[in-house]
């Protein structure tokens, strides 16, 4: 008796203590707890959440880069139909809120697991996951303020509200709304860390240092301040400044591959969608005007439809029909570095920068180099080059927010869906999106 | 019946025990079954004196003066008198009432109970039961017939519920128990025929014992066993089930003229247009759209269009799937069972054979069962049992699907126009539009392989086969320590291997489709990048199981006490690991296979683009393992008072919370009064009545919640460059408790002394505290939800299982009324508040405070309006505004209809025996419950095509308002409102119901006592009959069968016997 119950008490203890090594085993072989820098890394290169199908549509479906015909827009799901007429007030729509938000949590589980990591690895894989994790975090709220916050407007950023600043992943945080200006200083010094962690060459699917500066340059322009958006750019340009020639594209307009094309910084491309496919999506008129004779960038980028409208189908993300490319390439680094320096007054050394860029799009038997008189002379070819350079690369919805506010450059543009005229004025308050009401109801913040 | 009487008295077999005779008389003797099992706890009564019989069902009473007859009796058995006329000892062989669900042992898979002193609730159903109906599916059986357990269609899937829904996590299916181990494994490999038992667990004091994973209840299946026998007895059952040809026809369908108008109407609106002008990727259009092209560029007069329309709208794919698709199903079902022995070896062997022809042409299943099972007495005090069970099943898929399938679908998500044709007039096959426009495809001919896709030839060019070995191995070593103790080991081994094969042919579709794409056409030569020969696919899966478990028995009793516990430890560790891929360039002819380029980027035909050979290469594995102490103790006092006892601890290997590593201990207690023991009880009028009550926990951890963030591996073949990545998993929850389910349970067994009556009551109190679900948190955060402690919940509920028989002559009737009731709300809610709109739906999910869990709740209907918009409420007034409808709606403007679980269920079930013959035939019923139907999307019609019956009551001129509440057609859809009209309660209809599920007739042809035929049945089953009696809804919707697809019944012939 007093055997079997010893032999019991073993067998418990057995269980209860010694066994456990046994259910230390992974209950799944895909699964494991992030141990090392290299796990992270793993998660922010998970292209499919940070750059491959994956940014929002609608910086691109807002701007006047393209138009639908009736039959396709009547056929269309109603987020796409609502954003292409500006309708971007209805609360029952998320615009993007819960899938960039979605970014900036998986980058604040890197930021929050990286510090408890500081024995594995080594230090440069360290800084690298930091300044990715950082970056890409910056990057999300660029993209969520470009969606839900006013123009940014120095003079009352400090009172405009501004984005929801998650510092960590903790979900048990309140949300809580910062002002304007809080929130572009986070994004500023994130990146300005992120660039001073970041490694210096990278492939294009991977942050690197220069695309860091890229994303710099590109806020501070996005906030007006040309001086600081030209010194980065000058930056990047300084580490990467290699333009493909259009001259050596085959004829059909496709590029060369994400890996091996020197202008790309950082690919990235939109979820997928038929209705931006060139099916449906035609060339805006007033941007097909603009096209001189041997530019590139409409008869080797576009195509010309049965029906004699244009479609776009010279993606920089060459392996795509139904998404269009999002990411930082160093041809937009001229353009904004040309801005700037206009905008400074230096015409000459503007209109070189643009002119750099220009020979490598142009028709060499055909290329006439710009020149500009007056500084709004020279702001008015570099904006209209800025936009053929930049036209269905998901840009031009953050020019015409920044345009808004400055009276001389403000486009009105328009829409006609089935005999109706939609227009976008300079100050219009669906330039600013509605926040889902579900985070609303949620959260409790104010509302746009 | 008075005859059956007598018929109890046997003779004597042998002799067991061999103490000396005391002065006084003593009966001393052993109680058996008709099998010959040993039957405890047996009341045996001589006149003031009374005892039970022992686990060998043995029996020791002392005499009082003048007394020299006993009377043995045992629930669910004739009682037996006897005279005591000497010494030797006596064998009492009991037999089953006739007509007996409810036989004596009940199983918790850690030790056999006798029902009569079981203090839990617990529902048998014997073999008798189990082979009233056939088919190949186990669980099936049980529907309708097992008091307590609902099975039920659910809105996405069928749910097997005890006393209804306690849990909202997860899928909520309860744990399945194969001889004594949780059984993974597919429950389709379960062949029937090998059960003898089984037993639900549906109260704490029987569940309890299974601890963390008892969360939904507990089924326990108890394989046939070794019986004692020295000729050998072979049992033998076969059968037949044919089950007619689908029908389509009778399925509600939009109209195909109203199809055809639809299209008409979107061409002239130009919503073709771009599709038709696509000169690269040439898009499929359906063949209305090419008529109207063609009109419009005149290849087609006015005239012609027309009368090719009209030909189009004479036609209905559903018949075509009728006739070639379709075919009736043909199920056959061989088993035997052959078992035998003696005391010291004891063995049962059985085999069975399934095949089954299904609904689609092409389509098959078989599965072979082969089963050993062995008994070996070593020596006096050890005893061993081994046993293999051994399944296969097989697979086989040629056919492209079932009407509506993706394989028809026009493109990715355009459905199949509903006059598409298979076939011409001769049956021959014909192309239907897929992914690319037929007209073109005419033209490419030349270049590349035919493009075109015949449903209907694909099939002699596919083959899907899947196939599953399952091996099952046991091992039992019992050792009687002592009179007190004993001791027992068993071991299982359980693998499986699956084997997915998918070969597609050289001229198959799919095979046709990948060659195309990436053919190179340069001038005249042609390149084949994807090799121009078969793909063959396939996916390998391994599971393999090892569950040990040590257990400790005793059994003591001294004067009117009697006492018995056991208590073990358990371990379990499951491994399944699974890898797939893909072989180009395979024939099946030859063998050979050729080799691909995965790597380098090619252009590819009708796209712009270079894409890679889609490669098919991926693995993935899990380890699941559990530790488990646990302990049942058992007392009784006099045979009359019984109380129990169970606790339990869990831990397992899940990256779960900390409380799943540490476990929480779970227990429950019991307790029974055997009142007609008591001497006051008018037991010759009442019968045998008894009464029970018990109160414990059982749990339900969250296996998929960690407590600390994790990662998941994505292979680096799954991303665009070949590189490695991870994704987050689910997010972390440190604080997550277990949901804890107390239960607190009354019942009453009774018994009339006629046996005219007899049955239980039950009745429960349920009180489940921090219940595990889903909590939908402000995206802000990043995580769209987690799983949480959302929520306490409190729920009532009652099981009645009545028998009655009014006619006992001749004619024999039985009735079986079974009646259950199940409900429970929310006290408490511990999360954030949440949306209106996160509640609408078919069944909530998320607890609602102070209302029913799974409750169907709706936007308040207001009818349509004059222009036929549907007309909400927003803040007490009408509103049409269907944005701020879906989003502003507050959670009291609601309408709550009820619960989308059926609060009350149960079957009537009437047997009628005449001499050989019985006829049963079943009724079910489920009440108080409600189920949103389907409604007309006009996004959805006009985007995919997906079309429905009540487009033709559709608003469409004024005054249809008064009759219809089906929104009137607007082009371009409106999302919001079509949304907000399939979310109102204007599609929620009542689900109460009343069906005639199935009939059986059974003959039981007289055989020669004694002879080589032990006995012999013919019988004929009509199952799935899915006869609506009775229904609350006025529409005719089965609302079982929502989408309008009743199956039809089928019928089954077979024989069974032994000899």
């Amino acid at each position: 008796m007093q055997r079997l119950v010893l032999i019991l008490c073993m067998l418990v203890l057995l269980v209860s203590t010694g066994c456990r090594k046994f259910l230390d085993a992974k209950p799944d072989k895909r699964l494991a707890v992030p141990g090392s820098p290299a796990d992270l890394m793993l998660l922010l290169d998970n292209s499919f959440s940070f750059t491959e199908a994956s940014t929002s549509l609608y910086a691109h479906v807002t701007s006047d880069d393209f138009y639908w015909t009736d039959g396709s827009w009547n056929g269309f799901s109603q987020q796409l139909r609502d954003w292409y007429r500006w309708k971007t007030r209805d609360a029952a729509q998320d615009h993007g809120w819960t899938q960039l938000y979605k970014l900036v949590y998986t980058c604040n589980v890197v930021l929050d697991e990286l510090p408890g990591m500081s024995g594995t690895g080594t230090a440069a894989e360290r800084r690298e996951v930091e300044g990715a994790a950082l970056f890409y975090r910056a990057r999300a709220y660029c993209d969520l303020a470009d969606i839900f916050t006013r123009p940014y407007d120095a003079t009352d950023a400090s009172v405009t509200p501004g984005l929801v600043l998650r510092a960590d992943s903790d979900f048990s945080t309140p949300s809580r709304r910062s002002t304007l200006e809080e929130t572009y200083r986070r994004i500023t010094e994130d990146l300005a860390r992120a660039a001073a962690l970041l490694p210096e060459s990278t492939t294009a699917i991977r942050p690197g240092r220069a695309a860091a500066f890229a994303l710099l340059s590109r806020t501070f322009l996005q906030m007006g301040r040309y001086a600081d958006a030209g010194r980065y750019a000058d930056s990047a340009l300084s580490l990467r400044s290699g333009l493909l020639d259009y001259n050596n594209l085959p004829a059909t307009g496709v590029l060369p591959e994400v890996l091996a094309n020197p202008e790309l910084l950082l690919a990235s491309r939109t979820v997928n969608s038929s209705p931006i496919n060139l099916t449906h999506m035609k060339v805006a008129p007033d941007l097909l005007g603009t096209f001189k004779a041997g530019d590139f960038r409409k008869e080797k980028l576009m195509r010309l439809n049965t029906d004699g409208s244009y479609a776009f189908r010279g993606s920089y993300y060459a392996a795509t029909v139904n998404s269009i490319f999002t990411g930082l390439a160093v041809d937009e680094l001229y353009v904004t570095r040309a801005e700037c320096l206009v905008r400074a007054g230096e015409v000459e050394e503007g209109m070189r920068t643009l002119n750099r860029l220009l020979e490598k799009r142009y028709d060499r038997a055909l290329f006439v180099p710009e020149t500009a008189g007056t500084p709004d002379e020279a702001l008015t070819i570099v904006l209209a080059e800025r936009r053929k350079t930049l036209a269905f690369r998901g840009r031009r919805w953050a020019d015409l927010r920044r345009f808004s506010l400055e009276p001389s450059r403000a486009v009105v543009p328009e829409r006609l869906v089935n005999g109706v005229v939609f227009r976008l004025s300079p100050g219009d308050e669906t330039y600013t999106g509605a926040i889902p009401a579900q985070v609303i109801a949620m959260s409790g913040i104010a509302q746009n | 019946m008075r005859k059956t009487y007598y018929l109890g008295l046997l003779g004597l077999l042998f002799v067991l025990l061999s103490h000396p005779l005391s002065a006084q008389q003593r009966a001393r003797g052993r109680v058996l079954s008709a099998e010959g099992q040993p039957l405890e706890a047996a009341s045996v009564v001589a006149g003031s004196s009374r005892t039970l019989s022992d686990a060998l069902g043995r029996f020791d009473l002392r005499l009082a003066a003048g007394t020299d007859s006993i009377s043995v009796s045992f629930t669910g058995y004739q009682a037996v008198r006897l005279r005591v006329s000497d010494s030797l000892p006596l064998v009492v062989t009991l037999q089953p009432l006739p007509g007996t669900l409810e036989t004596v042992e009940v199983s918790t898979g850690y030790q056999q109970l006798p029902k009569e002193r079981a203090t839990g609730s617990f529902v048998k159903v014997n073999e008798a039961l189990l082979n009233r109906s056939t088919g190949p599916d186990l669980l099936n059986r049980l529907k309708d017939v097992t008091s307590g357990l609902l099975f039920f269609k659910g809105p996405v899937q069928e749910q097997i519920n005890i006393r209804g829904q306690a849990t909202i996590f997860g899928d909520g299916y309860p744990l399945i128990v194969l001889d004594n181990f949780p059984y993974d494994g597919a429950l389709s490999s379960i062949n029937p025929n090998e059960i003898e038992s089984v037993t639900v667990l549906r109260d704490a004091a029987a569940a309890s014992i299974w601890g963390a994973r008892a969360g939904n209840g507990v089924i326990v299946l108890t394989s046939k066993k070794a019986a004692l026998g020295a000729r050998p007895n072979v049992q033998f059952n076969f059968n037949t089930s044919l089950q007619g040809r689908a029908d389509l026809m009778g399925m509600p369908q939009m109209a195909v003229t109203d199809v055809i108008g639809v299209e008409t109407m979107l061409f002239d609106a130009g919503a073709y247009d771009a599709l038709l002008a696509n000169a690269v990727t040439r898009p499929a259009v359906t063949e209305a759209v090419e008529i109207l092209y063609r009109k419009r560029t005149g290849a087609l007069t006015e005239a012609e269009a027309a009368a090719a329309l009209a030909a189009l709208a004479a036609r209905d794919a559903r018949r075509d799937f009728e006739r070639y698709v379709y075919r009736p199903a043909v199920h056959q079902q061989y088993a035997l069972t052959v078992n035998g022995g003696t005391d010291k070896y004891r063995y049962l062997f059985s085999a069975g054979a399934d095949r089954n022809a299904v609904e689609l042409v092409g389509d098959q299943r078989q599965r072979l069962n082969f089963r050993l099972d062995q008994t070996v007495q070593l020596t006096g005090r050890l005893r061993l049992n081994v046993g293999a069970r051994v399944v296969r099943s097989d697979g086989r898929r040629r056919s492209a699907g079932a009407y509506g399938a993706v394989a028809y679908q026009t493109s990715g998500t355009v459905k199949m126009a509903p006059y598409a044709r298979l076939a011409d007039a001769d049956g021959t096959p014909l192309a239907i539009p897929r992914m690319y426009r037929l007209a073109y495809l005419d033209t490419v001919q030349s270049r590349l392989r035919d493009w075109r896709y015949r449903p209907l030839a694909d099939r002699d060019e596919t083959d899907f086969r899947e196939r599953l070995n399952q091996t099952l191995l046991h091992l039992t070593a019992d050792y009687r320590f002592s009179s007190v103790f004993s001791g027992s080991v068993q071991y299982r081994y359980e693998q499986e291997q699956g084997e997915d094969r998918s070969y597609y042919s050289r001229d198959s579709y799919f095979a046709r489709d990948i060659i195309n794409r990436f053919t190179q056409v340069t001038g005249t030569t042609v390149r084949y990048v994807v090799p121009n020969a078969g793909i063959l696919d396939q996916a390998f899966s391994r599971a393999a199981a090892h569950s040990a478990r040590a257990q400790l028995t005793a059994k003591a009793g001294k004067g009117p006490h009697h006492f018995n516990g056991i208590a073990g430890v358990e371990l379990r560790s499951r491994e399944t690991d699974l890898s797939s891929g893909r072989t180009y360039g395979f024939d099946a002819g030859t063998y050979t296979s050729a080799a691909v380029d995965l790597v380098d980027l090619y252009p590819t035909q009708l796209s712009f683009l270079s894409a890679r050979v889609p490669n098919n290469t991926g693995f993935s594995g899990t380890l699941n393992r559990f530790t488990s102490v646990y302990t049942n103790i058992g007392y009784d006092y006099q045979g009359r008072y019984f109380l129990s006892a169970s606790a339990r601890k869990d831990a397992s290997n899940i990256f779960g919370v900390r409380s799943n590593r540490k476990g929480t201990p779970l227990w429950s207690a019991g307790g029974k009064w055997l009142l007609s023991r008591e001497a006051w009880f008018p037991a010759a009028v009442l019968g045998e009545w008894s009464l029970r009550s018990s109160y414990g926990f059982s749990g339900n951890l969250a296996t998929s919640v960690p407590a600390v963030a994790t990662i998941s591996y994505i292979p680096a073949t799954s991303m665009p460059y070949n590189l490695p990545a991870a994704s987050l998993g689910n997010a972390p929850n440190p604080s997550l408790g277990w949901e804890k389910n107390g239960m607190w349970n009354i019942g009453l067994d009774l018994s009339t002394a006629n046996q005219r009556i007899s049955g239980s009551l039950d009745y429960f109190l349920r009180s489940t505290t921090d219940l595990l679900g889903v909590e939908l948190l402000d995206p802000t955060t990043g995580i769209a939800q987690i799983i949480t402690n959302s929520a306490h919940i409190r729920g009532r509920g009652f099981d009645v299982n009545l028998r009655f028989q009014p006619v006992r002559r001749k004619l024999n009737w039985d009735i079986q009324f079974l009646l259950s009731h199940s409900y429970s709300r929310v006290t408490r809610y511990l999360g954030q508040a949440q949306q209106a709109s996160s509640y609408v739906g078919s069944g909530a999910l998320l607890p609602i405070p102070g209302l029913q869990t799974s409750m169907v709740a709706s936007y308040a209907w207001g009818g349509l309006d004059g222009d036929g918009d549907p007309v909400g409420f927003l803040k007490g007034a009408v509103s049409k505004d269907y944005s701020a409808l879906l989003t502003q709606s507050g959670v009291d403007e609601l309408v709550y209809h009820g619960p989308s679980v059926p609060p009350y269920f149960g079957g009537i079930r009437n047997d009628f025996r005449f001499g050989g013959w019985t006829f049963s035939m079943n009724v079910s019923y489920r009440m108080g419950y409600y189920f949103r139907r389907s409604a007309l999307s006009y996004t959805r019609l006009f985007s995919q095509l997906e079309g429905h019956p009540e487009y033709s009551q559709r608003w469409q001129s004024p005054g249809d308002e008064l009759w219809t509440n089906v929104p009137s057609q607007q082009y371009p859809a409106n999302e919001q409102r079509d949304r907000f009209y399939a979310l109102s309660a204007a599609t929620v209809e009542r689900g109460d119901q009343l069906r005639l599920s199935d009939l059986s007739l059974q003959y039981r042809v007289p055989v020669r006592a004694g002879g080589a035929l032990r006995q012999l049945e013919v019988f004929g089953y009509g199952g799935n009959l899915n006869i609506l009696l009775w229904q609350a809804s006025r529409t005719r919707i089965d609302p079982d069968f929502p989408d309008g697809l009743v199956p039809r019944p089928n019928w089954s012939l077979g024989v069974r016997g032994s000899f």
